[in-house]
């Protein structure tokens, strides 16, 4: 059984092919064109593997550019994808939280990983990754650098959740020449609590995961450890759960 | 291809404000209606009328004006059109459902008022509406506190009469409503100048009626196993109810309910077998907001009935034609207003009544319970319902929207995750 | 009906509109009511969207039943997919 899973973020796609029992990966930028990204994912698994085309039983494709995508065998919502992916790593998980680029999202999960119910952000970017992009920008840091920067010791509580009042608090912070660890640390914080809030509404399980390109930071996980009491695991690879679900529902379905 | 620009520029209309809106309606009416496959011949009616959306129409009110017929705007389904009928007035609904005009009433309301009364007020102040140029009144209500606010606003503009919606349903209430409806009597009467009797109000209460019927019918006709009408084309037909002239709606919605009388009898639907049958509850949609029902409809599922003013509160309940004195008359209408079901009131347990209800006669596997952003009535209620539906194990998802389309992706993954949920 | 290949028919007014949808449905020739596209015109109102492949006979019946028409086009191609506007 070979499938192909592709999960066309906002701003990474990521691929995953199972072929039996190995799993190859691949994770390119989206750029503008979602499609051409899907496309370019799916030649890259096919060379990393050496599996031909024809071989590939099943394409799935999830993540925010999944409907723009025009070769895919099933087209499945990220919320699923996440929640196959990760069951499949950790089969005990029972509470997902994602925070990607766009948005956020918390997936309860039944015995049998499938999904229970699920609460996403509303439009605003608050508690996203596009809220800490932002953030870094003003302080002239590379997102990725934020959760190695804070200092929680030093935490100065960032009050405003909207990104662009935010923005301006933080700027205010910095001029009366406040420690950028700790206007870092308040920002995760803040994350934290806004998407605390979201999973508090739906109930938290354990054991809680924790997923998306913004799993990598550091300061987040502490953030949502202390907002919700328990401990969170921050999942391996986090950034290919999706494709990883997306590839094992191509497995499972075959040709539809 | 009829040139209105006269008509609108002597309802002295920002004409090129008014263009931009002309020019995107095309569009999306294109993509979002005209793409859809098997749809019913009687939609050609309601595809003419959203084409000449601010055309016809107003020409047809404008004329009656011209003979001098006044014509009443409404925003509520509170509001009794018997009455406006029964005086010889014409009475259309006002609520604004487009984008458009949301930043016009960002100017003078605040950010966080729900988009029915900001399109609304804005339609009127930035004048790009024409139906909002001709009422010659607008009828306001007591229902949430961003309209009593809205018609504050808007009575600098227009004559403007409230009619003061009771909050709760006791007998006491009942008998209030029934006071207002004479006041309200009486304002129409000074207004148009002519007298209502038991006989034209007899009258007009058979024409709503009539109309009531007819989309009565249409809706039953959703009811069966193969949906024989998209849910975004029968919202179309409750969204230009509200301002069509009552006895051609009528006409029109039986015409189509007889054609898919026809599909239902040769079990011929629209979506393929097995489509997943959906129920949308909640807060209005006014014309051109079919953001949700596209949603659903390009994810594979069927609207297949909306709890909501642009659908069965709107219709449900028929006013007692027997009553024989105005007296009578007034307690009839008094009586069957206040069953309408709508979150200003408290408690207001029979709306959930309604959705469970509705869920068991549309045979819904899922429902969407949404409200319109800052609609605090709605979405605070949508807890409730919520609940009482957890003890039905009926499915819901509840999603708070706008009229903008930046939302539209997250919605759309928020729609097919349930769906997916719904499917396993 | 099928989204490519198609045409508009722009009419001077509704009436005339309304009478062609009227006689192409009984000669049984598929049709849709439509706003006319900005592209094709800068006066709103009724269009009727013909296939390609009906346009020759709906040309003869305008013929036959003296159908005042402004002008008949092509559709107008859009780039891509269609993303959702609100309006
Ligand atoms: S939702 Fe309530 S306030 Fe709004 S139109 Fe309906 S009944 Fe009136
Ligand atoms: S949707 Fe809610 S806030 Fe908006 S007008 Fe209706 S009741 Fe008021």
């Amino acid at each position: 059984m070979t499938g192909i899973g592709i999960d066309i973020g906002s701003i990474a796609t990521k691929g995953v092919l199972i072929k039996d029992q190995s799993y190859y990966r691949v994770i390119l930028p989206t750029g503008w064109n979602p499609r051409a990204a899907g496309h370019e994912a799916i030649a890259k698994l096919l060379a990393l593997s050496g599996v031909e085309r024809h071989g590939v039983e099943s394409v799935v494709v999830t993540g925010y550019g999944r409907v723009a995508f025009d070769s895919a065998d099933r087209i499945v919502t990220e919320i699923k994808c996440h929640a196959r992916g990760v069951s499949h790593l950790y089969p005990e998980v029972r509470t997902i939280i994602d925070i990607g680029g766009q948005d956020s999202k918390v997936i309860q999960l039944g015995s049998s990983g499938q999904v229970v119910d699920f609460a996403m952000n509303d439009k605003c970017a608050a508690g996203t990754g596009r809220f800490l992009q932002v953030m870094a920008t003003a302080l002239g840091l590379e997102v990725s650098e934020l959760g190695n920067v804070e200092d929680p010791n030093k935490l100065l509580a960032v009050s405003s959740m909207c990104t662009v009042f935010a923005e301006s608090e933080i700027v205010g912070l910095l001029a009366r020449g406040n420690p950028k660890e700790g206007i870092i640390a308040g920002l995760h914080q803040s994350v934290g609590k806004r998407v605390a809030a979201m999973a508090r509404r739906m109930g938290v399980k354990p054991q809680v995961a924790f997923t998306g390109g913004v799993a990598l930071n550091r300061g987040v996980k502490r953030a949502l450890e202390e907002e919700l009491e328990c401990s969170v695991m921050v999942v391996e690879s986090c950034q290919y759960t999706g494709a990883l679900g997306a590839a094992l529902l191509a497995c499972q379905s075959g040709k539809q | 291809m009829a040139d209105y620009r006269e008509m609108w520029s002597n309802l002295d209309m920002d004409l090129e404000k008014h263009d931009v809106l002309c020019q995107v309606l095309p569009e999306v009416f294109g993509e979002v209606y005209l793409s859809q496959q098997k749809r019913p011949r009687g939609m050609d009616f309601y595809d003419f009328v959203v084409s000449e959306i601010h055309g016809v129409r107003p020409a047809e009110l404008i004329e009656h004006q011209k003979s001098g017929g006044k014509v009443f705007g409404t925003f509520c389904v509170y509001v009794p059109d018997e009455i406006v009928f029964a005086a010889g007035g014409i009475a259309t609904g006002l609520c604004g459902g487009s984008q458009f005009w949301v930043a016009a009433g960002e100017k003078v309301l605040p950010p966080n008022t729900c988009p029915l009364i900001k399109a609304s007020v804005g339609a009127r102040l930035d004048k790009t509406c024409p139906f909002f140029r001709i009422a010659d009144m607008f009828v306001g209500e007591t229902t949430c506190d961003g309209k009593k606010k809205a018609w504050e606003i808007l009575a600098s503009e227009v004559p403007m009469h409230v009619i003061d919606i009771p909050q709760m349903k006791r007998a006491q209430d009942v008998n209030a409503f029934e006071r207002e409806i004479h006041s309200f009597i009486k304002v129409v009467e000074d207004f148009t100048g002519s007298k209502i009797s038991a006989d034209s109000l007899g009258e007009s209460i058979k024409l709503i009626n009539n109309k009531r019927k007819a989309l009565q019918r249409l809706y039953e006709a959703r009811k069966a196993a193969a949906v024989p009408i998209s849910g975004k084309d029968a919202l179309l037909v409750t969204q230009i109810a509200f301002y069509d002239d009552p006895s051609r709606c009528a006409q029109m919605a039986n015409q189509l309910s007889e054609e898919l009388e026809e599909r239902i009898s040769r079990k011929e639907g629209v979506f393929p077998e097995d489509t997943l049958r959906i129920m949308i509850s909640g807060t209005p949609m006014a014309i051109p907001n079919w953001k949700l029902h596209h949603i659903v409809e390009t994810s594979g599922a069927a609207v297949v009935v909306e709890e909501s003013c642009t659908g069965t509160r709107y219709f449900e309940n028929l006013v007692d034609e027997t009553a024989p004195t105005l007296e009578r008359q007034v307690r009839a209408l008094a009586e069957r207003y206040m069953k309408t079901n709508c979150a200003c009131f408290t408690p207001n347990s029979a709306r959930i009544d309604d959705i469970l209800r509705l869920a068991e006669e549309y045979k819904v596997d899922g429902i969407i319970d949404t409200n319109l952003q800052f609609c605090n009535l709605y979405s605070t209620e949508s807890h409730l319902v919520k609940q009482a539906l957890a003890e039905k194990n009926i499915p819901v998802l509840h999603l708070e929207t706008d009229y903008s389309e930046q939302d539209f992706e997250q919605l759309r993954t928020r729609v097919q995750a349930f769906l997916e949920m719904l499917r396993e | 009906m099928e989204t490519d290949n198609r045409f508009y028919i722009l009419f001077p007014n509704h009436h005339q509109g309304l009478r062609l949808s009227q006689l192409l449905r009984e000669r049984g020739i598929d049709y849709l009511i439509a706003p006319t596209p900005r592209q094709l015109s800068t006066c709103c109102g009724i269009s009727l969207i013909v296939k390609g492949g009906d346009l020759e006979e709906a040309s003869q019946v305008i013929a036959e039943h003296e159908i005042v028409v402004e002008k008949i086009a092509p559709a107008p191609k859009r780039d891509g997919d269609w993303k959702y506007r609100s309006c």
